[in-house]
Parts: structure tokens; sequence; C-alpha cells
């Protein structure tokens, strides 16, 4: 269970990020076009985590591939300016194809889970060997 | 006047900080070096660069802390960015080149008296080929 700990700058398992990040990016874009440091603001303040920019930039620069993104560079005050990420046409009804199906995939595992969310387990000592 | 003495400003440190000022140069030269052998176009590369930089430059964090080890970062990035196409000689290239300079080898000679080829005489190709050159 090493992939499940967490800290306190990455609270989730990268194992669950990995598989929830694409569809969270491109809700964050459906609200407006926006660049790569706001996105994991975003991101962090919805309670994701610190997503690293190692991790964003090959995922967006996918999207921008399967035609989903588009870039444009925007002049920043007295720097080289940011690179804004915005949702195509074709990426705004594969944001909306992607959340609905999230919500059906979330629903499945938590009609497995939840049942566990009724009381920690007790431990039972009928393991001889348990407290060696 | 060139000085061609002096060695090309390219991949200087002086030359990779004007680029991405906010990034510790050796990253940026590791990064940079990785892009350039995995065949990722120029402007790709700077590109990049540029969005290292501003994202370094916005969250303060170093080119390390926020993308890890750059030559690993170089090869994550390269999968979505235009590459140099190559150049490389196949073995199709090569005979169409040596097929190539015999036809006009072969064009050069003079022909056999009497023998005249099924497009050109050999007068013709003579010629025209003494015509280009200088008196």
């Amino acid at each position: 269970m090493h992939n499940l700990d967490v800290s306190s700058e990455q609270p989730w398992p990268s194992d669950w990020l990995r598989g929830a990040l694409g569809v969270c990016v491109m809700r964050v874009l459906l609200d407006g076009p926006t660049y790569g440091y706001a996105i994991t603001g975003r991101l962090a303040d919805a309670g994701l985590g610190q997503v690293k920019g190692g991790t964003l930039y090959p995922l967006l620069g996918r999207l921008e591939q399967a035609g989903w993104v588009d870039v444009e560079w925007r002049p920043g005050d007295g720097g080289p300016g940011r690179k804004f990420y915005v949702l195509t046409e074709a990426g705004r009804e594969e944001t909306h194809r992607q959340a609905v199906r999230w919500a059906e995939f979330t629903n499945i595992t938590r009609s497995i889970t939840d049942d566990a969310l009724q009381a920690a387990p007790t431990r039972t000592n009928t393991d001889p060997g348990a407290d060696r | 006047m060139n000085d061609v003495s002096r060695p090309s400003p390219r991949m200087t440190a002086g030359y990779l900080r004007s680029l991405a000022p906010s990034v510790d140069p050796a990253w940026t030269e590791s990064f940079v070096v990785e892009q350039r052998l995995l065949g990722v176009s120029g402007p790709d590369i700077g590109d990049a660069l540029a969005t290292v930089e501003s994202h370094v430059r916005d969250s303060g964090e170093t080119a390390v802390a926020a993308f890890g080890d750059p030559v690993a970062y170089a090869r994550d990035v390269a999968g979505t960015q235009a590459r140099v196409p190559d150049l490389g000689l196949t073995p199709s290239f090569i005979l169409a080149a040596v097929c190539g300079l015999v036809g006009i080898s072969l064009c050069r000679e003079p022909s056999p008296p009497g023998w005249r080829g099924p497009w050109l005489t050999s007068q013709s190709v003579t010629s025209g080929w003494r015509s280009s050159l200088p008196c």
C-alpha cells in the first residue's frame, strides 16, 4: 500500500490523480481561456493538491494534439508572456462526454466502497501471529 | 565582417540565460540538448522553454521542483512536439541517386555513330551540354 501514502503537498495517490486529471483540467478550461499556473491554482483550491508543471504541460500538449485545446501566447506585464489554453468546440463536447463518464465511473466505485464508510473495521485477534 | 574564430553564441550559458532567465542554465542546457537529440524542431524547443520560463516565473519554484529532471521532461513533452524531418540516407534514396548520376554521365558521352536514341540525338545532347560551358 505504499502508493497510498500521502503528504501535505500531495493529498491524493498519484494513481488516482493520473486518471482524474484530464477531465478536471478540461473542466477548468470550460470556464474560459487560462494559463498553466492558473490551472494548477484552481485544482489546488478545489482540493486536488499541487499539480506539478512536469505533469500538467505534457497533458495539455496531448489535449492540443487531440484537437480539444488551442493555444495562444499573450503578452505579460514586463515578461515574456503566458501561454493560454482554450477549449475548441470539439474540446467542449469532449469535456461534457468525459464528465458524464466520470460521474458514472465514480458512482460505480462508490457503490462498491461506500459500505466501508460505516465503521472502521475492528481488529479481530484471531491470527495467533498478528502480534509478533 | 564575421569573426569565424569565435564560437557560436548558441548553447552558451549567456545565450541560454537570455532565453529563460528564471531557469537554472544547467537545467535549460540539459533540456535543450535532449530535445535536439530527439529531433524536436527549433520553434517547438523554444516554445517549450518559454512555457517553462513562464511557469517558473509565476510559481516561484525552481525548474527542478516544478518539472523534475530536465532530460525526463524533455522526453515527456517530445511526444506531442513537431520533429525535424529525418534526412537519413535510405537504400532507395542512394539507389535513385546512383541511377541519376549514371544517367547523366551516359548523356555526356557521345553516342555511337549511327545510333539515334528514342528521344534525343547525340548531336542535340552534345550541343546542349557544350553550350552550357564557358568558352
